[in-house]
């Protein structure tokens, strides 16, 4: 299972999940799947997810211990 | 109105089942009491006051949100979805409707040619499993959606 980072970063920078969502171009619904690991973003929005918080992607994604890649 | 709500799939509900109330009566397809004749033709206006109040309300949601619009473009209301978390979502609702129709559909046919349904109980048993398309889909997005809140 895809694991995050993207609630503690959102946090670092005080935005909420409507905040990021702005800034990303989706719903806030779909960052709070993502927070929770309910839905796995795409490349492009993972990218931009990272560019926000100024993050490498895999500082923000990666996988749960024990899970292949 | 909020996009959620636009996109809700009860527009299509509604405004199918009034479509199809109107076009039943006006083609005695199903055997309605007579007294119904007189009031039929209200479905069909009802069905254009959904469509005009869906389509107000749309552009008016467009003109103040320019970033986040509802495509105003021949699709299910409920499939109108430009996020990919939600795109995702409509997939798997989809899917739902799928599972639902792969049951209900042989289900109906054995039971048409069991019990030798006339013409007006099998159109009605169409119309309800048409309806409960919609329902598969609302109910299956409503549960994916529990829990996509925490700010």
């Amino acid at each position: 299972m895809l694991q995050n980072s993207v609630k503690m970063m959102r946090a670092r920078e005080s935005w909420t999940q409507g905040d990021l969502a702005q800034r990303v171009g989706v719903t806030r619904q779909t960052i709070g799947f993502i927070e929770k690991g309910d839905y796995s973003p795409s490349i492009e929005l993972a990218l931009k997810i990272a560019q926000e918080f100024g993050e490498k992607v895999d500082d923000l994604f990666w996988l749960e211990e024990g899970d292949e890649l | 109105m909020s996009k959620r709500v636009l996109t809700s799939t009860y527009w299509s509900m509604g405004m199918l089942t009034c479509l199809a109330i109107y076009l039943a009566a006006e083609w005695n397809v199903v055997a309605f009491p007579h007294w119904f004749a007189n009031v039929s033709g209200l479905f069909f206006i009802i069905l254009l006051f959904l469509l005009a109040v869906w389509y107000g309300a749309a552009t008016f949601h467009n003109f103040r949100h320019p970033t986040d619009r509802v495509p105003l473009i021949l699709l299910p209301p409920e499939l109108r979805e430009e996020d990919e978390g939600m795109k995702f979502f409509s997939y798997k609702a989809c899917r739902a409707v799928y599972v639902y129709y792969f049951f209900s559909f042989p289900v109906l046919i054995v039971s048409a040619l069991l019990f030798e349904m006339n013409r007006d109980v099998l159109l009605l048993s169409l119309l309800v499993l048409f309806l409960g398309q919609f329902l598969t889909y609302q109910l299956a997005v409503r549960n994916l959606l529990k829990g996509g809140d925490d700010d």
